[in-house]
């Protein structure tokens, strides 16, 4: 049998190497980041009220007809997610759930008419029927809704499921290399079903690909266990975009970025970022530790701000600036850097929906674009 | 205060001795992180990841036994960022973090037995060898960060660890089932 050399060391008393010491600021983070996560735990995860959802849809039927009726049967949308916005993406959402309403399901069909040959996509584990009501699909981005509905008295009482109760969720695409960074959000839930919301970001998207819907880990009255939902095809990639190429003037020549790709769902910047010169840019100290004199890879500083005077952040030029879905911003956020080429790529997959004619500047480490 | 003091006061709920423990041990982290991903994650994931590991040891210090909160630290580090790449489908070539013993031996082998056997191993080590070990499996620093740490030749540093292999094997498979060593 094949025993982990790492695994066998836990116990073993090994000698003290000595090792830098972080900034301080970097122990603020990650002093600050623990800290919120434990009063998460401590202080449940707040969903977003039904009544404000329901406002939101309420709005959202006004601009989109559909969306109202197809919240009163139950079904949580993508119009929940962007609200008036949705209408700039509603061709491309292949809904897939099967409605209990007639009425409703006409509804849907209208919002998207790759739904009329709609196949459901549909998976029990042991407490929970998993059903997928939609999808929405860029060339680097994805989202997909997940019903989950409980089949067990212990599914009832554990309705709502989060990290933190050990659940975790993915939506990813099979087809290619590149996965990108995968997310989980609950959206809503009552004790008939949650919903969530999943995303991938970073990804390569081409209709025909295949995206596998995982359960990474589910609590169960035994344990922990994991399940493979359903493998589904995508039929639409929205391939919207802008390109700019960006001022290569600003950076070394061994840490650049040189070309940012938008889209009314995603913002991408690829860039080169020198691995081997940062291997060599760490000089010993003599003590065990090292002083590195190369920037680390880190996201670019980014911020978008719109013709209205609305403007976001996406990074701060260290960290990610994640926003809530419904608001600008980005949920979730993708950084590479290939081993073959030091190709660098972030990719923020936007937590609403940007209309790219709306866009007055975008800003990347202190130089102005616009999008002409 | 004392790691046992300190574990009990956390098991216990107190944040600010989590926020003691996150301001010493954070380095120590944080470079086990970034040995590990061998600079594949972002600033950011790495955040993510030391805060990870940290919300680990609020969850889990009741179960911490004294005096190996450090080597805990480092196990869950590591499989946290491992698991960060696997979500990013990266993957980090780790080079010889195993080695085969035979089935039916390990299972023979009480846990104080193996415990017993892997410190007489490392015991049996020159005190460098058991640095180059440290540092690579607990830290996990590149034989050339080694090398350049300890002023070796990389292929050095590959020999001894190598050695250092054989010896944990060894003394595993001591005075047992010599017949169904693999190699």
């Amino acid at each position: 049998m094949n025993l982990n050399i790492e695994d066998l060391l836990d116990d073993a008393m090994l000698p003290e190497i000595p090792v830098a010491p972080v900034s301080l600021d970097l122990t603020e983070r990650i002093c600050d980041k623990t800290m919120k996560k434990i009063q998460k735990m401590q202080h449940p995860r707040r969903i977003r009220p039904m009544r404000v959802a329901i406002a939101a849809a309420a709005a959202a039927a006004l601009l989109c007809g559909s969306a109202f009726a197809a919240y009163e049967n139950g079904w949580f949308g993508f119009d929940q997610v962007f609200g008036a916005e949705t209408a700039q993406v509603e061709p491309h959402i292949v809904v897939y759930s099967a409605q209990e309403s007639d009425e409703a399901q006409a509804q849907v069909d209208t919002t998207a008419d790759a739904s009329q040959d709609a196949v459901t996509y549909t998976a029990d584990t042991t407490d929970y029927r998993f059903t997928l009501e939609s999808m929405l699909s860029g060339q680097d981005s994805l989202y997909a809704i997940v019903r989950m509905e409980p089949l067990t008295d212990y599914g009832k009482s554990h309705m709502g499921l989060t990290d933190q109760e050990g659940f975790d969720m993915i939506a990813s695409n099979t087809s290619d290399d590149v996965g990108g960074s995968l997310s989980c959000t609950l959206t809503s839930t009552d004790d008939q079903a949650s919903y969530y919301l999943l995303t991938a970001s970073g990804c390569d998207n081409h209709v025909g690909d295949l995206v596998n819907f995982e359960v990474l880990s589910i609590p169960t009255e035994t344990g922990e266990t994991s399940a493979s939902l359903f493998s589904v095809a995508l039929t639409d990639v929205m391939d919207t975009e802008k390109t700019i190429s960006l001022d290569r003037a600003v950076y070394s020549d061994l840490n650049y970025l040189d070309t940012l790709t938008i889209t009314p769902l995603s913002l991408t910047i690829t860039g080169w970022y020198d691995c081997e010169a940062y291997e060599n840019a760490m000089i010993d100290n003599g003590d065990g530790s090292f002083t590195v004199t190369m920037d680390e890879p880190a996201y670019p500083k980014v911020t978008i701000t719109l013709t209205d005077g609305t403007s976001f952040s996406l990074a701060n030029g260290e960290t990610v600036d994640l926003a809530e879905y419904g608001t600008y911003g980005s949920m979730n956020a993708d950084f590479t850097i290939s081993d073959q080429t030091n190709v660098e790529t972030c990719t923020w997959t936007f937590s609403q929906v940007v209309d790219l004619d709306a866009i007055a500047e975008i800003n990347v480490d202190g130089v102005a674009y616009t999008l002409d | 205060m004392d790691e046992m003091a300190m574990l009990v006061r956390i098991g216990t709920g107190d944040e600010q001795a989590l926020e003691s423990v996150i301001r010493q041990m954070n380095g120590y982290v944080v470079a086990i992180i970034r040995g590990r991903s061998r600079g594949k994650l972002s600033q950011e994931d790495l955040e993510e990841v030391a805060s990870d590991v940290f919300v680990a040891l609020w969850t889990h210090a009741a179960e911490i036994r004294p005096g190996h909160l450090k080597s805990w630290l480092a196990s869950v580090a590591r499989n946290k960022t491992a698991d960060r790449l696997r979500r990013r489908r990266e993957t980090v070539p780790l080079e010889d973090m195993e080695i085969t013993v035979p089935d039916t031996l390990w299972h023979n082998l009480a846990r104080e037995e193996r415990r017993e056997r892997v410190a007489a191993a490392l015991a049996s080590l020159s005190a460098q060898d058991r640095e180059i070990f440290a540092r690579y499996y607990q830290l996990c620093q590149s034989t050339h960060q080694i090398a350049q740490a300890m002023g070796m030749n990389p292929s050095t540093v590959r020999t001894r660890l190598s050695r250092g292999r054989e010896t944990l094997k060894n003394f595993l498979c001591e005075g047992r089932f010599d017949y169904e060593l693999e190699y």
